[in-house]
């Protein structure tokens, strides 16, 4: 049974159908090439956007000391932003008592990072959203799909508190 | 031009009616002077698809190098990326004039 010839369809639909249809079949190897020479050029035009810094990365931009907490007691983490309000961070003592920062923003798809001290051996920073999971003391990617480390933000313990000082891009050392 | 002999057949006959799916010879048939056109425009779109691949994998790592601080390397993405670009519009475009 042909398209115009089923019960239901008035006039005009069989005549968009019929016209759809016969558009699809017109579709060439011509046109397909034609396509993937445009897609190819927004693929270059996409690559040099990134080179020229489109996208925002962690630490991009100074700002002063910022106050973390007050204190943190080991096993603990607390959430902030440093050093622009849309950088997260998670700052956590670890039960050994070292203290360590990383951007919470996962670098696979961009959902929020927790610090979960019941997971592994020393606590693990997490990923729900994909089973990401980084190593607490150097936030290099122990497992899951993130592609590269969290970012590190580094802090300075002071008389009356806890603070962010500046920031390290993700797999830099200090 | 209707055949004389079969008014109703015409030289377009079929020619984007979806119920025809094989329309047989049609209007240009025994006229190919370039029977290797036809490999020729699916071996360019071959190529072309193989760009783009190759681009994907270049836009992966030109972000990932940014985002870990290495900005030449998302350069030389970059212009990875354009030049297979160029290859691509050089495949469509020189093709193009010698097709049809």
């Amino acid at each position: 049974m042909s398209v115009d010839e089923r019960p239901g369809r008035t006039a005009e639909e069989v005549a968009a159908l019929r016209e759809r249809i016969a558009a699809d079949s017109l579709t060439s190897r011509r046109d397909y090439l034609r396509l993937a020479v445009t897609m190819s050029g927004g693929l270059a035009v996409g690559s040099v956007a990134v080179a020229a810094g489109i996208f925002h990365r962690h630490g991009d931009g100074a700002a002063p000391p910022k106050l973390v907490t007050a204190a943190l007691a080991p096993g603990e983490s607390v959430a902030f932003a440093y050093p622009g309000e849309s950088d997260h961070a998670v700052a956590l003592r670890m039960a050994d008592g070292t203290l360590v920062a990383y951007s919470s923003i996962c670098t696979h798809l961009a959902c929020a990072v927790l610090w979960r001290a019941d997971r592994g051996e020393r606590g693990e920073l997490y990923c729900p959203c994909h089973e990401g999971v980084f190593d607490p003391r150097t936030g290099a990617v122990t497992a899951g799909p993130p592609p590269r480390p969290l970012p590190r933000v580094l802090l300075e313990e002071r008389a009356d508190g806890i603070y962010a000082v500046g920031t390290l891009q993700s797999g830099e050392e200090a | 031009m209707a055949d004389p002999r079969y008014p109703r057949i015409r030289p377009t006959s079929g020619y984007a009616d979806p119920r025809i799916r094989s329309t047989g010879p049609g209007p240009g048939a025994g006229g190919e002077t370039d029977p290797e056109r036809s490999s020729m425009l699916s071996g360019r779109l071959a190529l072309v698809l193989s760009i783009l691949v190759g681009q994907l994998w270049a836009i992966t790592v030109g972000l990932d190098a940014w985002m870990m601080g290495q900005t030449r390397t998302a350069w030389w993405a970059a212009a990875f990326s354009v030049a297979s670009f160029l290859v691509a519009l050089f495949a469509w475009r020189l093709g193009e004039r010698r097709d049809r």
